[in-house]
């Protein structure tokens, strides 16, 4: 059993609810046959609400609310006009690349939005009303000429693609490269891509999460993102970079479009 | 995880916590907003990357305190809280005095809460930082280790000491026999 020398060192984690069971019952125990004991384990515990209390009473200004709502704000239009104006075939082409795959923007894959982000919004909000969240590329079409996005969409994904067996070298004239990685539990081959040019100023990614058949790859500082499934490139999103970044990228994923090949 | 919209739901609705606990660390009203607002900013920023928000709210102060240290650093010098400072404080508190209806209740939180903020305002930083934390944020050890940036074991023994500290300056308020007895 303990005493009061003892539950004086153990009587915060006892108010912090850091102790297992058996200290706490033997705490118990000593506050209901103690009455000092007692007496100061109900002041702290009066202290703590007392202070809990005053915290509650503080606001933050209204001035202050509104300033980070409106700067927020100013942030996402100041986006979401820029991709209006961007429009570009590549940046579509990206965005459509994994529109027309199935499954991924399921909930979970919404971690990897950056800029795109703010398209991906108002694009989650059309495709709810147009339904194209299956793989109907004439309503996507549709509802990004209604949107008056000005874009070219391209009828093509890389879900059927293979780039394994891709060039590095060639791949690296292009600015990227795309290696090949093998799980050594699984023996599983993935892949995974690096952006190599000092003008996106993106630097070789670190890899975020192996498991089975999927390969998460993001930088350092997680403005990019690049998502395989079945060793195939599903998904490349980025985000934060300025806008000539940004059509640089597109430029660069089209490319690897391009030099994709069917696996059959 | 978490969409733009996301944000202003999940987020903003910490600000309260922020605010004050801001108001802690910068001592001055103009710092704190400048402080919650950077905060929040840079928050705004790294949100569509988070894969996974586990808890928003010691996420946020996290990002404050790296930004508060990063403010420091900017400035070379350490600011602990001075008088002047801490009467904004009191000033942003006063505002909000008369929300508890119940006057007996209202007393003795405000003499207890008064009492234990002049005894904070007397600590070393690290420590009043810590009492903040654990007390009126409730943050677990881990969460204050993470926010923070040190040592779990660090966390429990400047605790420790903060939080003997504080009870000793409350002397006048402990109950028969006192808060010396068991030492």
């Amino acid at each position: 059993m303990i005493d009061c020398a003892d539950l004086n060192e153990k009587l915060y984690l006892y108010l912090d609810s850091a102790i297992g069971k058996e200290l706490k019952e033997e705490i118990e125990s000593h506050l209901a046959s103690c009455e000092d004991c007692r007496g100061r384990f109900e002041f702290l515990h009066r202290l703590r609400n007392s202070m809990r209390g005053r915290a509650s009473s503080i606001s933050a200004p209204q001035h202050l609310k509104e300033e980070i709502l409106f700067e927020i704000k100013r942030r996402r239009m100041a986006k979401a006009r820029k991709f209006a104006a961007f429009g570009g075939l590549g940046a579509v082409a990206l965005l459509l690349l994994s529109l027309a795959l199935p499954g991924l923007f399921k909930p979970h894959m919404k971690t990897s939005l950056g800029d795109f982000g703010v398209l991906y919004d108002s694009y989650i909000q059309g495709a709810l009303k147009a339904d194209f969240l299956s793989q109907d590329v004439d309503k996507a079409e549709a509802w990004f000429r209604e949107k008056q996005f000005a874009v070219t969409l391209p009828r093509a994904s890389l879900a059927g693609y293979d780039l394994t067996g891709v060039s590095l070298r060639e791949v690296a004239k292009r600015h990227s490269a795309v290696s090949l990685y093998e799980d050594q539990k699984s023996k599983e081959k993935l892949a995974y891509i690096a952006f190599k040019d000092k003008k996106l100023n993106i630097n070789f990614p670190r890899m975020e999460a192996v498991s089975g058949k999927y390969l998460f790859v993001t930088r350092h500082d997680l403005h990019s993102f690049v998502f395989w499934r079945d060793g195939a490139l599903v998904n490349i999103l980025i985000s934060d970079d300025p806008e000539e970044n940004l059509l640089e990228y597109a430029r660069i994923c089209v490319k690897l479009i391009d030099v994709g090949k069917p696996s059959k | 995880m978490a969409s733009r919209a996301d944000f202003e739901r999940q987020a903003l609705k910490h600000i309260d916590q922020l605010y004050y606990a801001a108001l802690r660390i910068a001592g001055d009203l103009g710092d704190a907003e400048d402080l919650v607002q950077e905060t929040y900013l840079k928050a705004y920023k790294a949100w569509p990357n988070m894969v996974e928000i586990r808890d928003c709210k010691a996420w946020l102060f996290k990002i404050m305190i790296n930004a508060w240290n990063n403010e420091r650093l900017r400035r070379s010098k350490e600011i602990y809280l001075s008088e002047g400072e801490n009467s904004e404080l009191a000033l942003a508190e006063s505002g909000h005095a008369s929300r508890n209806s119940n006057p007996e209740a209202q007393t003795e939180i405000r003499l207890l809460a008064e009492a234990a903020e002049r005894a904070l305002r007397e600590m070393p930083e690290e420590l009043r930082v810590l009492i903040h934390f654990a007390d009126i944020e409730g943050f677990s050890y881990k969460e204050i280790s993470d926010i923070l940036s040190i040592p779990m074991g660090t966390v429990m023994s400047r605790l420790f000491r903060a939080r003997n500290l504080l009870e000793k300056s409350m002397a006048s308020f402990y109950p028969n026999p006192g808060p010396g007895s068991h030492d």
